[in-house]
């Protein structure tokens, strides 16, 4: 698994707000944050706030660009 | 169509209209106002039509253009999925439908009743959109007595962190913008504390969900300056967790709000101070009365404990015989107390519905999709506390089942607030006496695994 993704899913692991609506192990780049993982924008901005700790160039706005995990891995990837 | 001193976006486009701290151009808006006129202009007859629009100042351009020619737009969020649309279409055949700049017409052409006025959505897909008309004018004067009560003026800049498509949306940005000519302030992320110290705030307003107000709350920030009005929907918040939000919003009046979509939507509103009650809402609007419905169902009292009852100008036009009691009041389901000053403390709503973060949903809604699915013989959705929600549905099904299958079958078919946070399936309910089932045994039955 590419180690991007493996931070991103590592960060909704740890935070105890995320509760994804499927297992760990079965996210991948084309799980979509609101119909698979269930993420509504308040858990996408808690993403996005941890994410921050490791991308600190991350702006927040760009939730509403973002519908999958590969979205945010792509974006993430050109920081 | 209005005349062009009438014209709704053509006044609402001389505002100054922002996106995410970006201001638009005149070349921008006027851009968007063509297209606008250009699609509507081409549709005949007044017609009733679905609006579903991404970008937000289109989507405000559009809804205002569809005003100005007579039609009646019916806003909706701009993610439904292809369940949610093709039940909307199935539900209103005489509705059109302008999405992606394109205008598909109505099945079955047939004049609305009602005209003047817009459309909005109180709840669910599965079954009749529960559909509510606000007239234009009523709008206008909910908007202007809702600005007044805050104390918004011109010289605000109100930023936007709610959806638009929703009554409340509506009103706070769209229509207050129209009659306070404030600046308005777009964005397509919710706004945490943590963005808005990025910008250079000043004179700002801000309107927050309890579920906002939860996270905001919880940010790592001790304190944000330039904000001078925050409202916060006050039926649903702790009284120490709005203290806490007015020690994050130094020096903001922060104000604890009520409102339902039926009644225009806003209602009342109250300057927070120490020491008020949870669930503290002040007091209706200049031209809005309340008052309280006892238990006997006709008693109607100005100070007590009951229903919230409502008489305001700018209820829904089309109100049902059932919804209204004695001279036109309209009965709420949510039980409040007034106290001889007119102060409102908001109690609690009634069982049967699932409040997620300030967002209602009815039970029944989902229930009547799941049982759409061959595997469900018979389903129940619980609801469970939430620190961050207040309330989540959780989805009980009969027989044992694949919960995996019935969650992917569930999720192209409900929205993300009825999206069940667990579902779990049983051979059998357990029951009262009388047949009817033990919702606490079966929730305990949840819990134990």
């Amino acid at each position: 698994m590419p180690e991007i993704l493996k931070k991103v899913i590592e960060v909704i692991e740890d935070n105890e707000d995320l509760n994804p609506k499927i297992s760990i192990s079965e996210i991948t780049f084309a799980s979509r944050f609101k119909e698979d993982l269930g993420f509504d924008s308040l858990a996408l901005m808690s993403l996005v706030y941890e994410l921050q700790e490791f991308y600190p160039d991350l702006d927040e706005m760009v939730i509403s660009q973002w519908s999958t995990l590969q979205d945010c891995t792509e974006h993430l990837t050109k920081l | 169509m209005n005349s062009s001193s009438e014209k709704l976006a053509t006044n609402f486009i001389k505002c100054e209209l922002s996106l995410s701290g970006q201001l638009y151009s005149t070349e921008t808006k006027n851009n968007y106002y063509l297209d606008a006129v250009s699609l509507i202009s081409s549709i005949e007859g007044q017609k009733t039509i679905f609006l579903q629009e991404k970008e937000p100042l289109f989507f405000s351009i559009l809804f205002f253009t569809l005003l100005d020619f007579g039609h009646i737009p019916i806003c909706v969020s701009s993610d439904l999925n292809q369940f949610q649309y093709e039940q909307f279409l199935k539900n209103m055949p005489t509705a059109g439908w302008i999405k992606n700049k394109e205008f598909t017409p109505p099945t079955i052409i047939e004049q609305n009743k009602y005209s003047n006025c817009y459309g909005c959505l109180t709840s669910g897909t599965t079954s009749s959109p529960k559909l509510c008309y606000l007239g234009i004018s009523n709008a206008k004067e909910n908007a202007s007595a809702h600005a007044k009560s805050l104390g918004i003026d011109k010289h605000h800049l109100i930023l936007q962190s709610l959806p638009l498509n929703h009554s409340f949306g509506l009103v706070v940005y769209l229509w207050t913008t129209l009659v306070t000519s404030n600046k308005l302030d777009f964005n397509l992320a919710f706004l945490g504390l943590r963005s808005l110290n990025k910008r250079n705030l000043s004179n700002c307003v801000i309107h927050l969900s309890p579920a906002q107000s939860r996270f905001v709350i919880k940010e790592k920030i001790d304190e944000i300056e330039g904000m001078d009005i925050v409202s916060i929907g006050g039926g649903l918040i702790q009284s120490d967790e709005v203290e806490k939000l007015c020690k994050k919003f130094k020096n903001s009046n922060v104000f604890t709000t009520y409102g339902l979509t039926e009644a225009g939507p806003r209602v009342t509103s109250g300057l927070w101070k120490s020491g008020k009650n949870t669930g503290h809402i002040g007091k209706p609007f200049t031209g809005i009365s309340a008052k309280v419905l006892l238990s006997d169902n006709k008693t109607l009292l100005n100070t007590g404990q009951g229903h919230l009852c409502i008489q305001s100008p700018s209820l829904k036009l089309n109100l049902l015989q059932s919804e209204v009691i004695q001279d036109n009041w309209l009965k709420t389901r949510d039980i409040v107390n007034i106290n001889p000053q007119g102060d409102i403390d908001y109690i609690s709503r009634e069982d049967d519905l699932i409040n997620i973060g300030g967002i209602s949903i009815y039970p029944k809604d989902i229930e009547a999709v799941a049982r759409l699915n061959p595997m469900v013989d018979d389903c129940i959705v619980l609801k469970k506390r939430s620190d961050m929600y207040e309330e989540i549905p959780i989805l009980v099904v009969k027989p044992t089942l694949d919960v995996k299958l019935l969650e992917d079958y569930l999720k192209e078919r409900l929205n993300i607030y009825q999206m069940p946070k667990q579902i779990y399936s049983f051979d059998e309910f357990p029951q009262h006496s009388l047949n009817k089932i033990d919702r606490k045994a079966l929730l305990a039955m949840c819990e134990s695994l």
